[in-house]
């Protein structure tokens, strides 16, 4: 005997999920014993089913595009790209170099030796 | 909400594998991926755009980004779920990005060419036609895509991705990542919101 008291929280739920055949077995008999009792029910079940089917037809695409055209697309956009970026390990040596070789880094350096030089030949000299 | 776990969502092993064989530059792989799942991308592009150049472009997109990716897929989700997925996001992307445009917000885009095809009385059906699409008039059709606009965004994407036979309530929920029970009541309330939008517009 059904409980009607529970078709009042998710029994309407039920009928979607029945529509859409997402019911397990003892919940999809429990909704066909509904159908058959229940003029309301059969009433509501049909609008889902009209409703549904109108999203479906309204939605659909006229056509699809043929998938062969759509492979040719993507190998040839796939064979225009450029290499594969270098590996991180390969970029974080680049990226070292890169630091090495920077010209304010290279300045500064040039700098230092100079100063380093003249500070000896001031000392060889006795001056410091 | 079935009584098993649902066939279709088992350990994803073979995508894994699939996928590496990808990530490592099979490309006779690759093109057997998109044969197989194009026409999926198609219809979930397509039902959330609405224009067949659109959808086109966006499945084209996604499948180079997907190509891009395979190396982070890690079978968590199957192949068919991740790659609707980043379909959906970018459909979404698209969409957001067409509403902000002038040609659409001025309705420069209504009566395109498929339209105009439709309308011919005596136009050739391509081979390629979809059943579903055939016997809704060009006005209804429009009409009634006005009325699935209207839905909160929620309800629509799972009201649309539910149109497409293929997909399960178990597989809508992974695309979205929300509970299957969430997925189970938006529908029920996008379909009832619907029906009544439907019924009073006179299409029920």
């Amino acid at each position: 005997m059904i409980d009607w008291r529970q078709w009042r929280d998710g029994g309407d739920r039920e009928l979607s999920a029945y529509l859409d055949d997402e019911l397990g077995r003892g919940r999809r008999q429990a909704v066909l014993e509904r159908l058959a009792l229940d003029p309301g029910a059969r009433a509501a079940f049909a609008t889902l089913q009209r409703t549904d089917e109108l999203v479906r037809r309204a939605t659909a695409p006229a056509d699809r595009p043929d998938p062969e055209a759509a492979v040719s697309r993507l190998q040839a956009a796939l064979a225009a790209r450029p290499p594969a970026a270098p590996s991180y390990a390969g970029h974080r040596a680049r990226s070292r170099t890169r630091v090495l070789l920077h010209p304010a880094l290279i300045a500064s350096a040039g700098l230092l030796l100079t100063a380093g030089l003249a500070f000896v030949e001031l000392r060889r000299r006795g001056r410091l | 909400m079935g009584d098993a776990a649902h066939p279709r969502l088992r350990v994803h092993v073979d995508d894994q594998h699939r996928a590496s064989r990808i990530a490592n530059g099979d490309r006779a792989a690759f093109c057997e991926l998109v044969r197989q799942y194009f026409p999926l991308a198609y219809d979930v592009a397509f039902r959330l755009l609405g224009d067949r150049q659109d959808a086109e472009e966006v499945v084209q997109d996604a499948f180079l980004k997907i190509h891009g990716a395979m190396g982070s897929f890690r079978g968590e989700a199957s192949l068919k779920t991740w790659i609707t997925r980043i379909v959906l996001r970018l459909s979404l992307n698209r969409r957001r990005d067409r509403a902000r445009s002038a040609w659409y917000r001025l309705g420069l885009h209504l009566g395109g060419a498929d339209d105009e095809l439709a309308e011919l009385p005596g136009a050739t059906i391509s081979p390629l036609a979809t059943p579903e699409s055939q016997l809704l008039s060009r006005e209804t059709r429009a009409r009634i895509l006005a009325l699935v606009d209207q839905l909160p965004e929620d309800l629509r994407q799972v009201l649309l991705l539910n149109s497409l036979d293929e997909l399960s309530y178990a597989e809508i929920s992974e695309i979205l990542a929300i509970p299957v029970g969430t997925v189970a009541s938006r529908l029920h309330a996008a379909r009832r919101r619907l029906g009544r939008l439907l019924a009073s517009h006179g299409l029920l």
